[in-house]
């Protein structure tokens, strides 16, 4: 359950329940929001105990949170929605974001000159695999530790923060030796509570897909490891789920958008290519995803797809991101929200991307 | 008027609203004044098939060109 003070209450009395739930052998975990106490409190259920806590003055609330498996994540733990900031760009709240990039890194030079014609379309965030899960062995498997220097440094080009996925807890040393400002935990790697538990430890940023055939409490569950674990940034991101339609790669559940906004206050992105797997649906489901409330899009962006060593069918060309961050922009505003700023690096970029192709 | 019509009429006002707020914002974003960039009203007239007339459309773009930011009014 979630025990909710009133704005007024002091801190002594905060702490009074504190130790009072801590003396029935709950644990007691606090939210970091600042404009009231919040308390998760996590143990046995017992409705007599829960009367007891209702019936102290300061407490505004008591949220049934159903289960001990999905707290930290709930909606009811911080006030507002939470923002996470991957480097200067902040994720979630007022303002929607664009990630985009190469599906794999390719290439120093080629991260590169992929980078600036992400910047110049006027996305936020550079997104680049360097260790790939791929289904067929025999299929490329990303550059490793070189593929993550050269994103970084196609990054900082750019003044784009870089997000790419990881795979091995044994690999974090790396990740945060070449200064990857978002780890991201791909759909596979949902469930692999181990790797939850080291990326969790890091404390940096985490963008948390939604395994392919994972439910919402699953998922949430998935992000409540990384919370308890110490991460105080994560993203969700919906990519598709399996389902019995093969017309397309997988099947984007834009129905979770509205209701995780109400069970959660984690910022959620959609990455429409995965979940199509076809480059002319991208647009229209980045349409439809800003529509229904996501924080943000993900895509694959390659100024030669059929070249692509990963995932080409769904990678826009850059002229297409750029036709999409103005979709998104036009969306935000009539969602009562606004696409983020460009720095000046990017906007500078932007400014000199007279020829985006 | 029909309450639905009239929410409809106030839905649409807001989003006009918001994007002309988000135009203006995305000059000021990229150091531009907003008068620079008008919109290509001939162009737009002659890709237009929607159900405003011809001057209305003029006139309301003359109008979105000359929208500034609140900061730039008190300057």
């Amino acid at each position: 359950m979630i025990l909710r003070f009133f704005k007024d209450a002091t801190e002594e009395r905060v702490q009074a329940v504190r130790e009072r739930c801590e003396r029935r052998g709950r644990t007691v975990i606090r939210s970091d929001e600042r404009a009231r106490a919040i308390l998760a409190i996590i143990g046995k259920h017992d409705a007599a105990f829960e009367r007891e806590l209702a019936a102290d003055p300061s407490v505004e609330a008591i949220v049934d949170t159903g289960s001990n498996e999905r707290v930290l994540v709930h909606r009811a733990f911080r006030d507002e929605r939470s923002v996470v900031e991957i480097g200067d760009v902040k994720v979630g709240g007022h303002e929607v974001v664009v990630i985009a990039g190469p599906c794999s890194v390719e290439g120093r030079e080629t991260v590169l000159e992929n980078a600036k014609q992400c910047a110049r379309a006027g996305a936020h965030i550079l997104r680049g695999g360097a260790f790939k899960p791929r289904t067929s062995p025999y299929a490329f498997q990303g550059f490793g530790v070189e593929g993550l220097r050269q994103l970084k440094d196609a990054g900082d080009a750019v003044g784009m923060p870089v997000v790419s996925e990881i795979m091995d807890a044994a690999d974090i040393p790396a990740f945060v030796a070449c200064g990857i400002d978002c780890f991201q935990i791909g759909a596979r790697n949902m469930q692999n509570f181990s790797l939850l538990k080291a990326v969790a430890a890091v404390q940096r940023p985490v963008l948390l897909k939604r395994g392919l055939a994972a439910t919402v409490d699953e998922w949430l569950s998935a992000a409540e490891y990384l919370l308890h674990g110490g991460a105080r940034d994560v993203i969700l991101c919906e990519r598709g789920i399996r389902t019995f339609e093969r017309a397309t790669r997988n099947t984007l559940d834009l129905t979770v958008l509205p209701l995780l906004q109400e069970w959660t206050h984690l910022p959620i992105l959609v990455d429409p290519a995965h979940a199509a797997g076809i480059a002319r649906l991208v647009r229209p489901l980045s349409r439809a995803s800003m529509a229904a409330g996501a924080d943000g899009v993900a895509v694959e962006v390659h100024s030669r797809p059929s070249e692509a060593r990963s995932d080409g069918p769904q990678a826009l060309l850059p002229s297409e991101l750029a036709e999409l961050v103005a979709d998104v922009r036009v969306l935000a505003a009539v969602t009562d929200r606004r696409l983020h700023a460009t720095t000046a690096r990017r906007k500078e970029l932007h400014s000199n991307g007279a020829s985006n192709r | 008027m029909n309450p639905s019509v009239h929410n409809q009429f106030r839905r649409l006002d807001r989003a006009l609203l918001a994007l002309l707020d988000e135009r203006v914002a995305l000059a000021r974003e990229h150091d531009l004044d907003p008068s620079s960039v008008e919109p290509s009203i001939d162009d737009l007239l002659r890709r237009h098939a929607g159900a405003s007339d011809a001057s209305s459309v003029r006139a309301f773009f003359e109008v979105v060109a000359r929208a500034k930011s609140r900061e730039e009014e008190r300057t």
